[in-house]
């Protein structure tokens, strides 16, 4: 019979060390978790600008000069919030925007309650986005404005930029799914599979709290297990308490979303993949992807587990625009904007793809070594005053930098799972 | 025959003398009641009227013909509850002989990172007895006034057990992996051992667990039982849902609130209004503009 080689000594040894530390751990702990912990978000300061029914238009307060002429407006998805591009000083996407000279606007779409359930998407596009983005261009004087779409925010600005082309100068998409034919994400299998009719005619609006069991259990092993094993190895480290705790806190705020509109976003999208076909009918009319004609930069998480590679990287081969940039980045869906290594890459990128589609030829400082510091602010660019009443907004004719077009650029460096979830937490 | 014939004077001789007494106790009871100045007041009136319709009924009951079909009629009765008791009593058989047929068969077929062709017998053959046997007497035609609302809450009732089932079958499904997990888990730490590369960190052997547990799941949710179940569940949770929200309503109307299909009424009057207002708005502004 075989006989197990076990070193008992050495297991033993381990289990008394272990035990050792989690007692240490356990002491640590209750000091940080009595004692005063910072865990706001969002903490940038804003101006509320524009108000219409439950959503606001958030425009930051630029610490240095404004360095880039046009606007950048940001529209988030209607799941969860736009707190997560600010969720902690040093991990900003909010800040290092801000302090490169971007003229930063963003879209809070609020809490919808049940009076919002006959809210669609027809009206979230055409009605507040569009009334925002003439809002900001007639504050602004600018003629055009730069649009960056998150996730569905970045859906809702594909069609917006398809329907109101005239209006946008520049459009980023990260995380955007536009094509919806896959099976590589458990959430298009699960999203084809329910019937979408029925739980919003039982609900009214999706509830908030009935997406976040559904996401909880995309990975129930990880994240409804591993992620707290985690936490209560690492509960005596302050800094990470705090950081698990704003995480906590972005996850779990999840406003319901406005029933008409999951409605079409489930049937239009998930079921028929209208969009990416150029078949999709928003206000009575068909979203062309060809009238998509301004310069397009596309980013997506080659490790995203909810909108996967092959949901976002159709886009850039369907639009009109010939100047277009496929990024991907190996993280997953919220380590993008969060992970400390995608804080180094990814708005950095965008700032730099802005500012030489601005007219600009000034580099900027972009890709810093630690984490959270940010790139150094541009020389300061005046912004053109508003014009008055009547006045048309004078416009200078810029040469445009030669670059790539359809370019597609990869890092193939495989973490781990764990790896990516403890970067993302 | 005989003695049924001595049962029943038995029931007639008890019968009169319950109703004598009664009427002479009542009886009494009414001529100690004041005069009331020689009106005799409506409470008197009453109780003379009751009595009399007692004495008549007492005198039917005397008549043999009609005590027989009586006692025939309550003769029935304990029939009745056994015939209750006995759909209840064989379905509760079925239902234990059914799981003791399956309880050895879910062990068997759940093999590693297999999902499919699940045995699930189990909670099927408690849904199909409660189709059967329960789910009929919650279903029976309501009468009179209070018919729908009772129809409302029955359906709720039904609803809900229907719910637990799907819910059970669903709740199993997601158990079923971390079962798996630990035989393979088990099955893992031996071959190690054997190898003589058993981990010496307790946070080893529970990444080797989580690893394993974290494919146990992504295998079952890919799979078609899991799809059906999770819709099932689904599809009856939002069912329990809209039960009781209808029966809320019924209890709502009776309250100085607004109900949910009142208030959606209104906001999507307001939805369409707001919408109006804004479209001509903006022509205003256009024309004004211009």
């Amino acid at each position: 019979m075989d006989q197990p080689k076990i070193s008992l000594d050495l297991i033993l040894a381990n289990i008394a060390a272990e035990a050792e530390k989690a007692q240490d751990t356990a002491t640590k702990a209750s000091e940080v978790l009595l004692g005063p912990l910072e865990t706001a978000m969002a903490t940038t300061p804003y101006d509320v600008v524009y108000e219409e029914d439950r959503v606001k238009l958030k425009h930051y307060r630029t610490p240095g000069d404004v360095t880039l002429k046009t606007p950048l407006l940001v529209t988030y998805a209607l799941i969860n919030r736009e707190t997560m591009l600010d969720l902690q000083p040093d991990r900003s996407v909010v800040q290092t925007f801000l302090n490169s000279g971007i003229d930063l606007y963003m879209i809070d779409w609020g809490y919808p309650t049940r009076q919002d359930r006959f809210v669609t998407i027809d009206d979230h596009v055409n009605g507040y986005m569009d009334n925002i983005v003439d809002y900001i261009i007639e504050k602004t004087g600018v003629p055009k404005i730069n649009l960056m779409g998150i996730c569905m925010g970045g859906t809702f600005c594909v069609i917006y930029s398809a329907l109101h082309p005239e209006k946008i100068k520049n459009l980023i998409t990260t995380v955007t799914p536009t094509n919806f034919d896959t099976d590589k994400g458990l959430l298009h299998i699960w999203m084809r599979a329910i019937d979408t009719d029925k739980i919003i005619d039982t609900f009214g609006n999706l509830p908030g709290d009935f997406m976040n069991l559904g996401f909880l259990l995309l990975n129930p092993a990880r994240l409804m297990i591993d992620k707290y094993v985690g936490f209560f190895e690492n509960m005596g480290s302050k800094s990470f308490v705090e950081n698990f705790v704003r995480m906590e806190k972005w996850i779990f705020d999840s406003p319901d979303v406005p029933g008409e509109t999951f409605r079409q976003f489930a049937n239009d999208f998930y079921k028929k993949n209208l969009l990416i076909q150029s078949k999709l009918e928003i206000g009575g009319k068909r979203v062309d992807l060809k009238n998509i004609t301004m310069p397009l930069l596309n980013f997506y998480g080659i490790y995203d587990h909810l909108v996967p590679p092959e949901a976002c990287n159709l886009i850039t081969k369907f639009v009109g625009s010939s100047d277009t940039e496929d990024i991907t980045l190996d993280t997953g869906h919220i380590g993008i904007y969060v992970s400390s290594k995608c804080q180094r890459e990814f708005a950095p990128k965008i700032i730099r793809w802005l500012r030489e589609r601005d007219g600009e030829q000034r580099p900027v400082a972009v890709a810093t070594e630690n984490a959270g510091e940010q790139p150094s602010p541009a020389p300061k660019l005046e912004r053109p005053s508003r014009p008055a009443a009547g006045e048309k907004p004078v416009r200078s004719v810029r040469p445009r930098p030669a670059r790539p077009t359809h370019t597609r650029k990869e890092q193939n460096v495989k973490p781990s799972l764990t790896q990516v979830i403890q970067e993302t937490i | 025959m005989e003695e049924n014939k001595s049962k029943e004077n038995d029931v007639e001789d008890m019968m009169d003398g319950m109703m004598k007494a009664s009427t002479d106790f009542w009886t009494s009871m009414l001529k100690a009641v004041p005069d009331g100045g020689g009106i005799k007041n409506r409470y008197a009136e009453s109780m003379e009227a009751t009595l009399k319709r007692m004495q008549s009924a007492s005198s039917a009951l005397n008549d043999p013909q009609m005590a027989d079909a009586i006692l025939k009629g309550l003769n029935t009765l304990p029939e009745f509850f056994l015939k209750i008791s006995k759909a209840g009593w064989e379905a509760s058989a079925r239902l234990q002989k059914k799981a003791a047929e399956k309880a050895g068969k879910i062990g068997q077929k759940t093999e590693a990172y297999q999902f499919e062709n699940l045995d699930q017998g189990i909670f099927k053959a408690w849904r199909e007895i409660y189709q059967e046997e329960f789910s009929q007497y919650l279903q029976i035609p309501q009468l009179g006034l209070t018919r729908y609302y009772q129809e409302r809450l029955n359906h709720l009732l039904d609803q809900s057990n229907v719910l637990n089932a799907s819910l059970s079958e669903f709740l199993y499904l997601l158990y079923l992996p971390m079962e798996k997990s630990m035989k393979v888990f088990q099955d893992k730490i031996e071959d190690l051992s054997k190898e003589g590369n058993i981990p010496d960190k307790a946070k080893d052997y529970y990444n080797l667990w989580v690893k394993i547990l974290e494919g146990h799941y992504m295998n079952l949710f890919k799979s078609p039982e899991y799809l059906v179940s999770f819709r099932e569940m689904l599809s009856q949770a939002e069912n329990f849902i809209t039960a009781k929200n209808e029966v809320l309503q019924d209890i709502l109307q009776s309250l100085p609130v607004p109900t949910n299909r009142d208030m959606d009424n209104i906001y999507k009057d307001l939805y369409l209004l707001k919408k109006r207002v804004k479209v001509l708005e903006k022509e205003l502004a256009g024309k004004e503009k211009k």
